[in-house]
């Protein structure tokens, strides 16, 4: 290692500690490579035992991966890895810097390379070109020298601290700076390559400030939109006035211990605007407006569900404590949505309600919008409504909708969402739910009761096997809820059949899709259970594979790679000299001088037929079958071969001595 | 249209691939590399900073591209080829370049190419034999396409570094191993000339199309003894692959009705006023015919590959001054060529063989009529086939029955034992493609 790597490892590892404040791993590594460059220490590490290196980054970077998405989540797994990966790599490192060959095979990082047939390798043409800085040659890149890209690898890693200010651009642009000075060719001009450098800094400084704002722009345009795909406490769009069919999902959303059916609650709306429904009262607050103390008897109801970092809650009415979510911080609005902010994972929490949802209406849940006037009008005489009672009016509402109207998932082919409204009530007397509760809420404001949408899901599958109720996409509901007796009930106008209905349009592919929802539901809930109760055993359970796994990976590696030594030392003997220890050699030699040699242009096999010697016909033959069958001959062949050899040079010197 | 589409869409990855490797360093590589990384991990602005980090390697490699535009060097190459190579055999030549400018260039490298031709969908079909596989496996995927690419090229030339380029002419020793037989063509050479900041290379292009014959494999085989007699060769040694008579004089004599009227000597006919002809010493010498089956049919490419490894062993194996040799292979038509003392030399027979090509239909009638033609001419046959069918036993049986020595060889793929070969004459020896060094040696 030269000074000035040693001078990259040291600048990138320190600003990677200042930066993420990792000072104790930074500080190690940069130990063990300052004792590396200063030990005399090297040792002829092999190919395989490269790879060991490269299989354990690998083998680390899956743990890290493990621990960050299942053991214990994170909020930004990704970046918990990138702030570690001088870590992960420390190996592939060491394995150079301990090294004798000081570079480390390509192969060690890249898996693929490893398999590569060396028959194959010639379809491809040859790599390109790498100096190689200490004997000044260019060389096909099979081996790479690793200290510069580990640097460079150790400064990537500490953008992860997200140290919003220049300085991350500068301990950057230092680095590679340095590393390209390091590189730059013979013909480069110096005033020249000092010129681009400055030219690059001054434009990727500027370029990466433009990138920032481009993104705050961007996300700032993108969240208007993308907010439509989401269930959004503030504001509601409905799918009225949306033409075609309505497309409906069987994906299971969560899953819930209770009663009986139910409905659900997530966000009530208490202002129309036609295509969407607003709330006025949308600020979240810490406080749970529900207290326990107004609201007579506890009812509980458990939910298993997958949260995400941000989840508004599907909750009944009157929920006024919710366990199970410590780790979570809820904050409420005064229409009754709840929101939970956690580290994304699965959770079972327990939700004790009243059944009985209070609060003072607004002088929005009275509103009418001017353009439904005429139609409202004329239904509430057709129902007569006015002088009611207000039961009485909900009654003749739910009545009227479920005797005159049927439930369709038919969009219809009005696109304004007011006149598809008045066509549903007037023409078409069919529609989904967001009609009827639409509806339902503009005739009880024209009743003088105060109402307000609710959405949510409505709870009715049970499944006898998991003794479980399943909420899925398609139960996603709409209702509306009236202010009567100081209470707001909810008003359900939609026609009982919906939900057969619903079930009637389930995929094919359901069975298949609730099988494997049903197994990751089954392996969180044990995960669930193990990172409650055993989530130290577990780690422990993970070091201890984890240590069988390596030591038996080392153990198997020493009997490779001795049986590797012993396979060389065979081979040693074998290909390139096979035979050559072949008595035969003797009986050739010992006839040497004799009228009876073996000519130049002799074959063996020429030779023997000319000596006209029977017993030396079988004997060739084994040493041909030594010398050029690659099976060579069986340990009696070659005993054979040994001893009638030797018995016939034996003969023949016998012979001679009488002679 | 699957396959034509799988094709273009080969070539447009190959042709990146290439572009990519040829044009940026190893440091470019790892810079590419960690500009995407620091994308990925920075695409979220408000998460991490890689960002800037991705914005400044960008703006470096976009400047080494715009940079490497700029060129003064001026390089001319001169490339000296031997005029053989032989497959399986290193190939070692000589590139001379020199700098017509007057700086010295440093990390330079020389990338010598031989040229592609972009396989069509029927070539492909044709090469792995698929024709008769259903539709689905008819699909060549993109390493089998790279395959044949790598065969059709004839063999790989690692980029050359080259030392610091001053003015001095520079001589390069470059060698590779070519992989197949026949003509293998250079196309133009690049120098690659790295950027002000190491990253991009400028390719140069060097104009030197040229190309090189590469020889069959052989090898080392024992001369066969076939015992066959010395023919009679009407026209001697010099003319004994031509028509006519042989130009060693013997005598004058009068003419006779049916001497050829090329065969009159003038001179006396002017002096004597009446007919003379000339008479030529007749000849007997040993003539061998070799003789290869060029239908492949159901075999593999390496096993045609084979025959003609073998039948290039025994050419080469020939003992030149005792015997005329005449290779007879069918291709468009049916081809014999003699070499021999006096007629032509040995290795072009060699270069006849690196430009065999292996026949679509089964063409052994014709090449039976060729040899029955000259049956008369030739002391012994050997045979290199492929197959051992009816037709080719009756043949051999046919020869035979001539009281003509005949040695055969049989090329099969591991399938075939003495036992199932039946009429095997006696010099017949069963040859595994694969394992066919060895199994020559042993004979």
């Amino acid at each position: 290692m030269m000074n000035k790597d040693l001078l990259f490892l040291s600048f990138s590892l320190l600003s990677w500690g200042w930066l993420s404040e990792t000072w104790p791993a930074a500080f190690g590594l940069l130990f063990a490579i300052v004792a590396g460059k200063y030990s005399a220490w090297r040792w002829q590490i092999s190919s395989t035992q490269f790879y060991r290196c490269g299989d354990l980054s690998a083998l680390l970077v899956i743990l890290l991966l493990i621990d960050v998405y299942i053991l214990q989540p994170t909020e930004r797994p990704i970046f918990v890895l990138l702030k570690w990966l001088p870590v992960l790599f420390a190996p592939a490192l060491f394995a150079q810097l301990f090294s004798s060959a000081q570079s480390l095979p390509l192969a060690t990082l890249f898996y693929s390379l490893r398999k590569q047939n060396p028959e194959l390798a010639d379809f491809k043409l040859p790599y390109t070109s790498l100096y190689n800085r200490e004997s000044g040659v260019i060389r096909l890149f099979r081996e790479i020298d690793f200290i510069q890209p580990y640097a460079a690898l150790t400064v990537l890693s500490a953008g992860a601290a997200n140290v919003q200010s220049p300085l991350y651009f500068i301990i950057a642009t230092a680095l590679f700076t340095g590393i390209l000075w390091t590189i730059r060719p013979k013909h480069s001009s110096v005033p020249l390559w000092l010129l681009s450098i400055v030219l690059a800094i001054g434009v990727s400084y500027f370029g990466y400030q433009g990138l920032r704002q481009l993104h705050t722009l961007v996300e700032e345009k993108s969240i208007a939109w993308l907010s439509n795909w989401q269930s959004d406490p503030f504001k509601g769009q409905t799918s009225i006035g949306d033409v075609g069919e309505l497309k409906l999902s069987d994906k299971i959303e969560f899953r819930l211990k209770a009663d009986g059916p139910l409905l659900l609650h997530q966000a009530s709306y208490d202002l129309y605007l036609g295509h969407s429904w607003l709330a006025s009262k949308h600020l979240f607050m810490p406080e749970n407006p529900f207290k326990p103390s107004e609201n007579g008897p506890l009812k509980q109801l458990e939910i298993l569900q997958q949260l995400n970092r941000q989840s508004v809650l599907a909750l009944p009415d009157g929920t006024v404590k919710i366990t199970g979510l410590d780790d979570a911080y809820l904050q409420y609005t005064e229409l009754g949505a709840v929101k939970a902010n956690l580290s994304p994972r699965f959770a079972r929490y327990q939700a004790f309600y009243t059944d009985r949802r209070t609060g003072a209406p607004s002088k929005y849940d009275l509103l009418v919008p001017k353009q439904h006037l005429d139609w409202l009008q004329q239904i509430a005489d057709e129902l007569k409504l006015a002088g009611q009672r207000p039961e009485t009016i909900v009654e003749l509402i739910k009545s009227h909708f479920q005797h005159n109207f049927f439930y369709s998932l038919y969009l219809g082919n009005q696109a304004n969402a007011d006149l598809a409204l008045r066509d549903f009530m007037l023409k078409r007397k069919a529609g989904h739910c967001e009609y009827f509760a639409a509806a339902t809420v503009l005739l009880l404001r024209q009743a003088g009761i105060p109402a307000r949408l609710a959405n949510g899901y409505s709870v009715g599958e049970y499944d006898n096997r998991q003794d479980l109720y399943i909420v899925r996409s398609r139960h996603a509901h709409a209702w509306a809820i009236a202010y009567i007796d100081g209470l707001w009930r909810a008003v359900d106008s939609t026609p009982s059949q919906w939900l057969a209905m619903e079930s009637e349009h389930a995929s094919l592919w359901q069975p298949v899709a609730d099988w494997w929802s049903n197994c990751l539901f089954h392996f969180r809930e044990w995960q669930l259970q193990q990172s409650r109760q055993q989530n130290a055993k577990l780690e422990l359970i993970a070091a201890l594979l984890l240590t069988i796994y390596l030591a038996w990976r080392l153990y198997s590696a020493k009997q490779k790679l001795s049986r590797k030594t012993q396979n060389k030392q065979s081979a040693m003997l074998k290909p390139c000299c096979q035979g050559l220890d072949s008595e035969f050699y003797l009986i050739e030699q010992g006839l040497q001088n004799t009228d009876r040699a073996r000519l130049h242009n002799e074959s063996i096999q020429e030779w023997v037929e000319r000596l006209q010697a029977p017993e030396l016909s079988r004997l060739y033959k084994l040493h041909y079958q030594l010398r050029f069958d690659p099976l060579g001959l069986s340990d009696e062949q070659r005993q054979l071969l040994r001893q009638q050899a030797n018995a016939w040079l034996e003969h023949f010197r016998n012979e001679a001595a009488r002679h | 249209m699957l396959q034509s589409f799988l094709l273009r869409q080969y070539r447009r990855v190959y042709r990146f691939d290439n572009w990519m490797r040829r044009h940026f360093t190893f440091t470019g590589h790892l810079v590419i590399a960690f500009t995407i990384a620091a994308a990925v991990f920075g695409v979220n602005t408000k998460q991490s900073t890689t960002y800037q980090l991705f914005v400044f390697l960008l703006v470096l490699l976009v400047l080494s591209i715009l940079n490497s535009s700029f060129n003064r060097l001026k390089v001319t190459l001169n490339r000296r080829l031997p005029r053989y190579g032989m497959v399986g055999e290193p190939l070692r030549y000589t590139v001379t370049l020199t700098n017509l400018t007057p700086r010295t260039y440093g990390r330079l490298a020389l990338c010598e190419q031989l040229a592609e031709i972009q396989p069509s969908a029927t070539q492909l079909l044709k090469f792995y034999q698929l024709h008769q596989s259903p539709w689905f496996k008819q699909v060549v995927n993109f390493r089998r396409w790279l395959r044949y690419l790598a065969y059709q090229r004839g063999g790989v030339i690692a980029e050359t570094a080259l030392p610091d380029f001053a003015q001095a002419p520079l001589q390069v020793q470059i060698s590779f191993t070519p992989t197949r037989r026949g003509t293998i063509t250079f196309t133009d050479s690049y120098l690659a000339k790295p950027d002000l900041l190491g990253l991009f290379r400028r390719l140069i292009v060097l104009k030197a199309r040229q190309s090189c014959l590469i020889l069959p494999k052989h090898y080392p085989i024992k001369p066969l003894t076939l015992a066959g007699k010395r023919k009679y060769q009407a026209g001697g040694v010099s003319l004994a692959n031509s028509v006519g008579n042989s130009s060693e004089f013997m005598s004058l004599r009068d003419y006779q009705r049916g001497d050829p009227l090329n065969s009159i000597h003038w001179k006396s006919f002017a002096k004597h006023g009446k007919l003379i002809v000339k008479e030529y010493q007749d000849e007997y010498f040993v003539r061998r015919a070799l003789l290869l089956d060029t239908f492949a049919g159901d075999a593999a490419t390496e096993q045609f590959e084979a025959a003609v490894s073998v039948a290039a062993s025994i050419a080469v194996n020939e003992r030149q001054n005792e015997a005329l040799l005449d290779l007879m292979f069918v291709g468009l038509q049916t081809y014999c060529f003699t070499a021999g003392r006096g007629v032509d030399q040995l290795p072009h027979l060699q270069e006849i063989l690196a430009a065999v090509q292996p026949g679509e239909q089964d063409s052994f009638a014709q090449l039976r009529q060729a040899v029955l033609a000259r049956i008369g001419l030739c002391s012994s046959l050997v045979c290199v086939l492929m197959h051992w069918d009816q037709v080719r036993q009756d043949f051999i049986k046919q020869l035979l029955s001539h009281d003509l020595p005949v040695a055969v060889f049989l090329l099969h793929d591991g399938s075939l034992g003495e036992q199932q070969c039946a009429n095997k004459p006696e010099h017949f020896y069963l040859l595994d493609y694969r394992r066919l060094a060895e199994q020559l040696a042993a004979l």
